[in-house]
């Protein structure tokens, strides 16, 4: 059934959610405009048919689309369908957000179409026709780059507005965001679209062995001024040049959120790297542990797996290994003795050494006076009787020595009675004392009644 | 001077094989100076003495301080303690990574990891079998109460049930992506 395409379009408005997914899948799957056709029976099925206007199934049904060009192709091998490029701009029209990203290839070729139509416009008579058409060339050019870039900026703040949302949700811990997919998202929408953009309009960019965008139009403005005096002509495409150089601020700006967002990203992408490899590198150790055993069946400190962290080296519970060894029972148990072992074997042995002394003789005093008493007592001459042999010896003494006193006596009465026999002595019964005036001695006198010597 | 007061305090925490750090959560959860380690960096040279004249060294971070034995090689310093401190804390690395959180989550305030989220870890058999071989008998949980937060290398924010790293725990991470960097480095892969 034919149908004039205007009734088409305004349905196909009127269900541009559903063929918004159309696009998002030619978006992600490549650059050909094509879908499955299970893509489009399924939104047909569960969105178009839904439509109150019964005749809205018939004009959006697969063959209709088919029939009025809507639908190029419907290949029933590959069952890919493929989409009339003028809808998909449409569309792309009416949601910014979708718009074709110009990619680094893009604005090559726009860059090699503007360097070459202004080589063309510098090559050419200025009088001829073939000037005017380069001329004319170059301002339609101009006029779609313009349009391109102005529909490109769009699309890429739409875009770097959903980041920065994505980002934002990302900072206040949303679940939902994987910083490394973050990452890929921010880096690629950056290389592969922003920066592409912003180096195409860079007033300063350098290109090897040709020229900028904006050094090719520069060179044309300059030529038309000053070679062609066609001012009138030059300014026109400096109005233009400056309305497409006008979008450099924005990409720029761009391309500086993008870069933050990359660099925020990079260190959490880092650190989170760090963590997950150690973190594996750990489950990996536990693989030789799984042997079934019951011994070193455990991961142990010693393991070269904690070799590298070292900040924590030699955290452990002093205390504990202190009173463990300080407040042990009573009980006689053997770590009592094994300590006390270690104990001895920790010990330096200390042997006090003391000097010897050569042995020395020691002269007694009191041997010395006796000997001296002795000596006088033999070398003194007797008297032939002597009634009271201690009186005697203990005034003989006390006049001979200085510090005489009561021992002295008994020494010297001790020489005589070893010296003169027994029996020409005789013992009184009658006691008597003697004294020195600080000992006494009281004993039974002895008489001797014969001259001898001792 | 020191402070006999705080001296002793300071005695017992490190004694204990408790770390002391430079900050600390007051009672709204807000971090502050820690009052341990100013007085240690304060007076470094007597406390250094200290426990040097006892067989064990004062070990001074930029963040923190501990005390351990002195030993001739490094392998000796490896402790039971130290091994247990690695595993749970990369197991809370792990889940901030699965978790798609940022590593603000185990460092602000605003963030903390919760004893519910504890709780859900423990059924994870990777968790289950890194606390077997680790020879940790208990939960998750009860590990992360007793190794990590009795020797304050996380921190519980007051009346909130959360965690958050503190100074040393941090620095126990920043030596982990620190081993990272140089190892990639070293192997000439660019992050």
């Amino acid at each position: 059934m034919r149908l004039n395409r205007d009734v088409i379009i305004e349905k196909i408005l009127a269900h541009q959610s559903s063929f918004m997914q159309l696009l998002d899948h030619i978006d992600m799957h490549g650059i050909s405009l094509e879908f499955p056709e299970a893509l489009f029976l399924s939104l047909y099925r569960n969105n178009i048919c839904l439509d109150k206007d019964a005749n809205t199934q018939d004009i959006l049904s697969m063959s209709s689309l088919l029939t009025n060009g809507i639908f190029i192709s419907h290949d029933k091998n590959t069952g890919m369908v493929s989409i009339e490029p003028a809808i998909v701009n449409l569309l792309r029209f009416l949601d910014v957000k979708r718009a074709k990203k110009l990619s680094r290839v893009d604005f090559e070729n726009l860059r090699k179409r503007v360097f070459t139509t202004c080589s063309d416009i510098k090559n050419a008579d200025v009088d001829s026709v073939d000037f005017e058409d380069h001329r004319q060339s170059l301002n339609s050019l101009l006029i779609d780059i313009h349009g391109i870039i102005r529909l490109n900026c769009e699309g890429l703040e739409a875009q770097v507005a959903s980041i920065s949302a994505t980002f934002s949700d990302y900072i206040n811990q949303s679940e939902n965001i994987n910083v490394f997919e973050l990452y890929d998202k921010v880096m690629a929408l950056n290389e592969r679209y922003v920066l592409p953009c912003n180096e195409f309009m860079d007033p300063v960019m350098e290109i090897k062995q040709s020229l900028s965008f904006t050094q090719s139009v520069l060179q044309v403005i300059n030529y038309l001024k000053d070679e062609c005096q066609l001012i009138k002509e030059a300014n026109a495409v400096s109005y233009r040049l400056s309305a497409i150089s006008s979008f450099y601020k924005d990409i720029s700006q761009l391309v500086e959120k993008l870069k933050q967002y990359a660099t925020r990203l990079a260190g959490d992408r880092a650190t989170f790297m760090a963590i997950d490899e150690a973190y594996n590198s750990l489950l990996d150790s536990l693989t030789p542990l799984r042997h079934g055993k019951k011994k070193s069946y455990s991961l142990t400190p010693d393991m070269p797996i904690f070799e590298t962290y070292t900040c924590l080296d030699g955290l452990a519970k002093h205390k504990s290994r202190f009173s463990a060894l300080l407040n042990w029972d009573e009980q006689k148990t053997d770590k009592r003795f094994k300590e006390y072992l270690l104990m001895i074997e920790r010990t330096e042995s200390i042997i006090h050494k003391t000097p010897l002394i050569p042995l020395q003789y020691i002269q007694d005093e009191n041997e010395t006076r006796q000997f001296e008493i002795a000596m006088f007592m033999m070398q003194h001459s007797l008297p032939n009787t002597i009634d009271d042999i201690y009186q005697y010896v203990h005034e003989l003494l006390s006049a001979e020595i200085d510090d005489y006193w009561l021992g002295d006596a008994l020494t010297g009465i001790q020489e005589i009675t070893l010296a003169v026999d027994d029996s020409k002595m005789r013992v009184t019964r009658q006691p008597k004392q003697i004294n020195d005036g600080h000992y006494y001695l009281n004993y039974q006198p002895v008489s001797f009644k014969e001259n001898i010597n001792v | 001077m020191f402070d006999r007061h705080l001296s002793k305090d300071i005695f017992d925490e490190l004694m204990n094989g408790k770390v002391i750090n430079k900050h600390r959560l007051n009672n709204t959860g807000q971090e502050e100076l820690d009052p341990y380690f100013t007085e240690l960096m304060e007076n470094l040279d007597d406390y250094k003495m200290q426990y040097d004249m006892s067989g064990l060294e004062l070990v001074i971070k930029p963040s923190y301080a501990l005390v351990r034995e002195v030993k001739d090689k490094s392998i000796d310093l490896k402790t039971d303690i130290s091994m247990k401190c690695a595993i749970l804390l990369m197991i809370l690395g792990k889940f901030v990574i699965n978790g798609n959180y940022r590593m603000s989550k185990l460092t602000e305030a605003s963030g903390g990891i919760t004893v519910d989220e504890l709780a859900i870890l423990e059924n994870n058999d990777d968790v289950i079998e890194l606390l077997e071989k680790g020879r940790m008998k208990g939960p998750l949980s009860s590990e992360v109460k007793n190794t990590l937060v009795g020797r304050k290398l996380l921190l519980e924010i007051p009346g909130a049930q959360k965690y958050i790293l503190s100074d040393a725990g941090r620095a126990f991470f920043d030596e982990v992506v620190q081993n990272y960097v140089d190892s990639e480095t070293s192997s000439g892969t660019t992050l």
